[in-house]
């Protein structure tokens, strides 16, 4: 299944996809920046839960899978090609160039916490492309880049048409007699080339007649016209508020190593006297963040003052 | 915009020195690979922005990233096949090197909004325009000349070239330690999917580079505008 954005009754769908930006991001930023193992499963929990709250949970499957799918894959290679560590586990063959194929229980340890850590940036993504609007985030990609944003606004309106386009195109092949599904795989291959260029020719004289339909409207002409569909309400700050303080307040402690963990070569204890100001700036966030989604759907008087 | 230009790529610039100096948090490569990415795609499309271009030039740009990325979903069950690649390099070629460099990232911003957004999008962006902008470079040595030979190795190296770059993403970032042998491994386990991604664009340049490039060239002509001087007239 493809991950779709659909428009639902929840505070997430209701933010500023500025703001939304930041919520989801912010998961996968801290999974970037911080090092010690003892963080990323409160990290996983606390995004799985936004994504739960947020009743985005079947959008998100397939963003799951794939991270579940990269997550197993770095946990294979990762001891493989890890040489690192003193604790070896099993000791594997002798490769000519490479050497021993050993592997260590501080490379496997590692290979986990990479795997966690791409699993909780795939599901952040995942959050974002199903929480926020592909039209929302091409307005706020506006502000900074028009002619760009307008030419990806353009392929997003023209994508549907063409497939439908395809289709049609298509059908006239086969009223034609033409054998598009028969054969071997090159026969089809080669059947479905006219296709291509029917489409090909059929988008670009349709292109041409935006171009025209723009210059007709005065594209380029003197300034343009801002519309704004999304402003920013006191719901946007209160999310954003928890969430930044997360953030800044990760970004400041590990600036001064005090976030920092090593595997190798031996492991060491990842407890230390700043895990608890870690694992509690972490769980207020997101507690605060889910709480108040959660609150938003129940509470009719929070609804309308936020 | 044009000081938030440089200023872009002075941040980029500071934090690549500070990270390969290992100077902490500029040592955190994922973090850093990310920022790097991020902030040469956004020079290149605040570049894109400055230099200006007609509604004729959005519209191709509009079409040509919905073709490429209608062809990378429909074949998205395929791994490693997507004409992606074919139409961004052949964009560059027969539009110019920045045209061909917006396809390219467009193209990738465009289908991941229906396979998924992610870490790997502004490289997936970055690796597709350099492909675009290396068909531009390759347009502008041939002119006007359609060569298929080429276009078609062009295209089959940048199948190759795609997996690298992403696989040099991977690595900065999930792979530890960061060192010559770790990227090779990385190479050598994505090797058949990029073999793939280079057949398969060997086999759409092989056929379809030339009645394309011919449609391209017909569209470009159509809205070309020469302005005479006084004394030609």
């Amino acid at each position: 299944m493809l991950p779709v954005y659909r428009e639902k009754n929840t505070l997430v769908h209701r933010l500023h996809p500025l703001t939304a930006l930041l919520l989801s991001l912010t998961p996968a930023i801290l999974a970037l920046i911080l090092e010690n193992p003892l963080y990323l499963p409160l990290l996983c929990i606390g995004l799985l839960g936004l994504i739960g709250v947020s009743e985005v949970w079947d959008e998100c499957r397939s963003f799951l899978r794939l991270g579940l799918i990269m997550a197993m894959f770095i946990l294979l290679i990762n001891p493989l090609v890890n040489r690192q560590g003193e604790h070896i586990l099993v000791y594997g063959p002798h490769l000519p160039f490479w050497g021993n194929i050993n592997v260590t229980l501080e490379a496997l340890l590692y290979g986990l916490f990479a795997g966690l850590r791409v699993f909780v940036i795939v599901a952040a993504c995942g959050f974002l492309s199903t929480t926020v609007s592909p039209d929302d985030l091409l307005d706020l990609l506006a502000r900074f880049s028009l002619r760009s944003s307008l030419a990806m606004a353009l392929a997003v309106r023209l994508y549907p048409g063409m497939v439908v386009e395809a289709e049609r195109i298509k059908e006239v092949q086969l009223a034609r007699g033409e054998r598009l599904n028969e054969g071997k795989y090159w026969q089809r291959f080669k059947a479905h080339l006219p296709l291509w260029y029917s489409l090909f020719q059929s988008s670009l004289d349709r292109a041409a007649n935006i171009a025209e339909a723009m210059s007709a409207r005065g594209f380029g002409r003197g300034k343009r016209n801002v519309y704004k569909k999304k402003s920013f309400q006191p719901r946007d700050a209160i999310v954003a508020l928890p969430m930044t303080i997360v953030l800044a307040g990760t970004i400041a402690a590990s600036t001064a190593g005090l976030g920092s963990y090593s595997f190798f070569p031996s492991l060491a204890l990842p407890w230390n006297m700043w895990s608890p100001f870690f694992l509690g700036l972490i769980a207020w966030g997101n507690l605060t963040v889910i709480l108040l989604i959660w609150s938003w759907k129940r509470w009719h008087w929070l609804r309308s003052k936020i | 915009m044009r000081s938030l230009r440089y200023i872009l790529l002075v941040l980029a610039g500071l934090s690549f020195i500070l990270g390969a100096r290992g100077i902490s948090p500029f040592d955190n490569w994922s973090l850093n690979s990310l920022f790097l990415a991020s902030s040469l795609l956004a020079f290149l499309f605040l570049q894109f922005e400055a230099r200006g271009g007609g509604s004729r030039e959005i519209a191709a740009l509009g079409t040509l990233a919905a073709m490429g990325a209608a062809g990378r979903v429909l074949f998205a069950a395929i791994p490693g096949l997507q004409p992606a690649t074919f139409v961004a390099i052949l964009a560059g070629y027969v539009m110019g090197i920045e045209t061909g460099f917006m396809v390219g990232a467009l193209i990738a911003l465009l289908s991941n909004f229906f396979l998924g957004q992610g870490p790997w999008t502004p490289w997936q962006m970055l690796a597709w325009g350099l492909s675009g902008a290396s068909g531009g470079l390759l347009g502008k040595i041939f002119k006007e000349k359609i060569l298929i030979l080429p276009i078609v190795v062009l295209a089959f190296f940048w199948g190759y070239l795609f997996g690298w770059i992403m696989n040099f993403w991977f690595w900065l970032s999930f792979v530890r330690p960061l060192n010559f042998g770790t990227f090779i491994s990385a190479c050598v386990a994505s090797a058949w999917f990029d073999s793939l991604h280079a057949i398969g664009n060997l086999f759409f340049a092989a056929f379809l580079s030339r009645p394309v490039a011919i449609m391209l060239m017909r569209f470009r002509k159509r809205f070309q505008c020469v302005y005479l001087a006084e004394e030609e007239r």
